[in-house]
């Protein structure tokens, strides 16, 4: 019974097999054709609307990201424009070859060596200023047959008009293309990135703080070199451990602010992790995130607390009556020595005589003449500071106390109760002081 | 039940019978045109490339590179247009020219490579501290590295990195096709070391019958370098490796005292002078063949002379028996390899192998390669791309 109907069922099956149309394909084109199909996508959208794109290009996992930008030209040229440090740090423009092939998938190829761009792919040995260095002997670490071990193709995808996610063939970094608009200019697309890493690469300042929404905070070391290192500060009654809970690594800076390479896990004190991806510049010069994140330079109290800092007065930006006072005591250290008029203010750190202990002291130069107030400034908080006199006077200064009033008068006006503002945020080398007597300016 | 015994058969056949009525289908691949496209960056050498290789010698010229064409465990950079395109016109003119003069346009258009491919970079192995100069696979593709070295100024360069490097390449796609004598497997057994041989000076395996330190790594590239050397070394440095092959040596480091050299330094030594009071001790005084760009025979000493020719070798050796009293003397032969003789004999296997397989003259091939190498004009073979209008170029 069942040889009969399978009989029955035979020719049915036949006439399907024999079926020269075949309703059930997905694609409607082969592979082949599809490929090429994608090729020529992949073309038009390189070379749309300016044919202009930031790369952000990673190397090996000891170095930061590197963002350069690339023109892709219909006639199969690109003109890479660099900056980077492995071309001494100036900028730079070469035309080389692009192509976009089918091997292994759809792959973008710079097929012709660009001094520029395939300085990451050399297997040279990496010499020069940031070349990795043996860290107990600090000799040269030999990557002849490695160098940067960058890739020069890459399997495309995800593809938009406004950007391209690129996998290295050989070494699997992943890279973006970000489409510029066509009136950029590339010169100072990319002089914007190293101008907002200019105050965060200040070795004055090399500790930056990371606060979390609830109120951790961790210390960022090497920021601006794009391989930052996180460690957590002490939260609440819970004691960090910077020896095992610092973790680095490397990520980009672009016009737009900071992106890891991969997510960063990040450990709090207590031992949890969580995860940074990447840090937005906003509207007033802060890097942070949607989720609250903020990264905030040294505090103007830190940077006033430096013992090693010498902080010089903008004479010409008192204001209210400490402007009148200055301009009292300058015209009085002159008449009572003409040939020692005022030179400059500043504030600093010195052993006081008689204690022995560090103190802040306020020079005031007059010519040859310099006159130390060993004074003392308490902090109210983060950006409020109260200077007063201290004990110790040098010999000069009593003199100058008793005979010239306008000296006098003016150090009494300067002992207030401030207000401190940082004229930049990472880097707190200038100071605004405003207080109920007026306002002045001073950089370290 | 005989009925469905026969009638299964049956439909099964039909079925078959049925799949062969199916005609193909286009194909599936689409048609590309493969032809340069006008306006583009490389129009005009793509097309000169495509005219005097394609068209002629059904050759691509991989000038820029792709990665998938090569090693993927090498670091590997493409070449710069520029040299890339110098090296096109020197392949063409050194290479492809010479074979074409002696024996017209056919032997290559049947024998030679189907694709060159061209690499900026060496191919560094940092295990052994070696570097691939260039590569032949299956007889069919050759690569050449270090593209991006050219240095049309330094002819000793040019030998060493490129002309020797083609010639070396083309002869494994020769010998690929057409297998040379086994006797000539047989002349070195035993002698050849492929862990070491990039620490060997060619002081001491010339002596053993070897024209190069590579040659003495293993036969198939020992007929590679005989092959390649015999055509690219100009007379006066083939004399003087046969000077070389035909003198004893000895070890500096073992028999270093009284050279004054570094101790560390491994050189091989060729004359001594005899210190009269204490006999076991020996002056060397020419040692070290260094090996740069080229060989050269050293004098041991503050100035380190280099000595280029046999006949300053000599010279020197006559002048130093003037100045030392009891004479100067040659170090013994201890290594039992006549190595002049071992090389020469090589050439000659090659020789024949070239008359008889391929009908070729090795001799007249050699002078062909060497005034070719004398008297290239770089600026006029450029002209060869720049010259010719496009129209004129495409695709015939």
């Amino acid at each position: 019974m069942n040889k009969k109907l399978l009989i029955l069922a035979l020719p049915a099956m036949l006439l399907a097999a024999c079926s020269s149309e075949d309703d059930n394909r997905i694609f409607s084109t082969s592979a082949a054709e599809r490929l090429e199909a994608a090729k020529t996508d992949y073309k038009e959208t390189l070379t749309a609307n300016g044919g202009m794109w930031a790369i952000e290009y990673f190397t090996n996992d000891e170095e930061p990201g590197y963002l350069m930008v690339m023109q892709f030209s219909t006639d199969g040229a690109v003109t890479v424009h660099a900056d980077h440090r492995w071309i001494g740090n100036t900028y730079k423009t070469e035309r080389s070859c692009w192509d976009v092939l089918s091997d292994n998938g759809t792959v973008l190829t710079f097929n012709s060596y660009n001094t520029l761009f395939h300085v990451f792919s050399t297997p040279e040995n990496i010499v020069g200023e940031g070349a990795p260095t043996n860290p107990n002997t600090g000799a040269d670490i030999n990557e002849l047959g490695y160098g940067h071990e960058g890739d020069y193709e890459f399997l495309l995808f995800d593809r938009s008009e406004e950007q391209i996610r690129l996998v290295g063939k050989k070494h699997h970094k992943e890279a973006w293309l970000r489409h510029l608009d066509p009136s950029t200019d590339p010169k100072e697309y990319l002089a914007k990135v190293k101008s907002n890493l200019t105050d965060l690469n200040n070795r004055s300042f090399p500790v930056l703080t990371l606060v979390e929404p609830t109120g951790e905070t961790y210390g960022v070391t090497n920021f601006a070199s794009g391989i930052p290192s996180v460690y957590p500060y002490n939260f609440g009654d819970v004691e960090a451990d910077p020896v095992t809970q610092t973790v680095k690594g490397n990520g980009i800076h672009t016009t737009t602010g900071f992106r890891f390479r991969t997510p960063l896990n990040i450990k709090r004190a207590d031992g949890t992790e969580w995860k940074l991806a990447s840090l937005s510049w906003d509207e007033n010069g802060i890097l942070g995130n949607a989720a609250g994140v903020k990264l905030l330079g040294p505090t103007p109290k830190a940077a006033l607390s430096t013992t090693t800092f010498t902080w010089a007065v903008d004479t010409a930006s008192f204001t209210g009556t400490l402007r009148t006072a200055f301009a009292a005591m300058k015209k009085d250290i002159v008449a009572y020595s003409k040939a020692n008029p005022l030179k400059s203010i500043k504030f600093a750190w010195e052993s006081n005589p008689e204690t022995k202990a560090l103190q802040p002291v306020l020079v005031i130069t007059a010519g040859s003449r310099v006159l130390k107030d060993y004074i003392f400034v308490n902090y109210n908080d983060d950006v409020t500071a109260v200077f007063s006199y201290g004990s110790a006077k040098d010999k000069g200064t009593l003199t100058y106390e008793e005979k010239v009033e306008g000296y006098k008068n003016f150090k009494a006006q300067l002992m207030q109760t401030y207000a401190l503002t940082k004229l930049s945020e990472y880097n707190p080398a200038d100071l605004e002081l405003s207080s109920t007597a007026g306002s002045f300016k001073m950089s370290k | 039940m005989k009925l469905h015994k026969f009638l299964l058969p049956a439909l099964m056949g039909l079925a078959l019978t049925g799949c062969y009525e199916e005609k193909l289908g286009p194909t599936i691949f689409p048609d590309v045109d493969s032809n340069p496209e006008a306006g583009s960056y490389t129009y005009d050498f793509d097309c000169w490339v495509n005219r005097t290789f394609r068209d002629v010698y059904n050759l691509e010229f991989k000038y820029k590179m792709e990665d998938i064409e090569a090693d993927m465990d090498y670091n590997l950079v493409p070449a710069t247009l520029d040299n890339a395109r110098d090296l096109c016109l020197l392949t063409n003119y050194l290479w492809f020219e010479t074979y074409r003069e002696h024996c017209g346009v056919n032997f290559l258009k049947k024998h030679g490579p189907r694709i060159l491919h061209l690499i900026g970079s060496p191919a560094y192995n940092p295990t052994t501290g070696t570097e691939i100069l260039g590569l032949a696979e299956g007889g069919l593709k050759v690569t050449l590295y270090k593209v991006n070295e050219l240095d049309l100024t330094n002819i000793n360069q040019l030998n060493e990195y490129f002309f020797r490097t083609m010639h070396h390449e083309f002869g494994h796609i020769l010998h690929q096709n057409r297998s040379y004598p086994t006797e000539f497997n047989l002349l070195s057994t035993g002698r050849y070391d492929s862990g070491t041989w990039q620490n060997k000076a060619i002081g001491m395996v010339a002596s053993q019958g070897f024209i190069t330190p590579y040659a003495s790594s293993e036969n198939r590239e020992d007929f590679a370098e005989t092959i390649a050397n015999f055509l690219t070394r100009t007379d006066d440095q083939m004399e003087l490796i046969l000077w070389m092959a035909a003198q004893g040596w000895s070890n500096g480091k073992e028999d270093k005292k009284g050279t004054g050299a570094d101790d560390n330094s491994e050189y091989y030594c060729y004359y001594y002078v005899p210190n009269a009071e204490k006999p076991a001790e020996r002056r060397y005084f020419l040692t070290s063949l260094e090996k740069d760009e080229t060989y050269r025979v050293t004098v041991v000493g503050e100035n380190g002379e280099r000595l280029h020719t046999v006949a300053e070798v000599e010279a020197y050796i006559a002048k130093m028996n003037k100045e030392k009293p009891g004479g100067v003397f040659p170090v013994d032969d201890k290594d039992t390899v006549n190595g002049k003789e071992m090389i020469l004999q090589k050439q000659n296997i090659a020789r024949n192998w070239f008359k008889d397989e391929w009908q070729l003259d090795f001799d007249v091939l050699r002078s062909i390669v060497q005034r070719r190498q004398g008297d290239f004009d770089i600026e006029a073979l450029r002209q060869e791309v720049t010259s010719t209008p496009s129209s004129d170029k495409s695709d015939k």
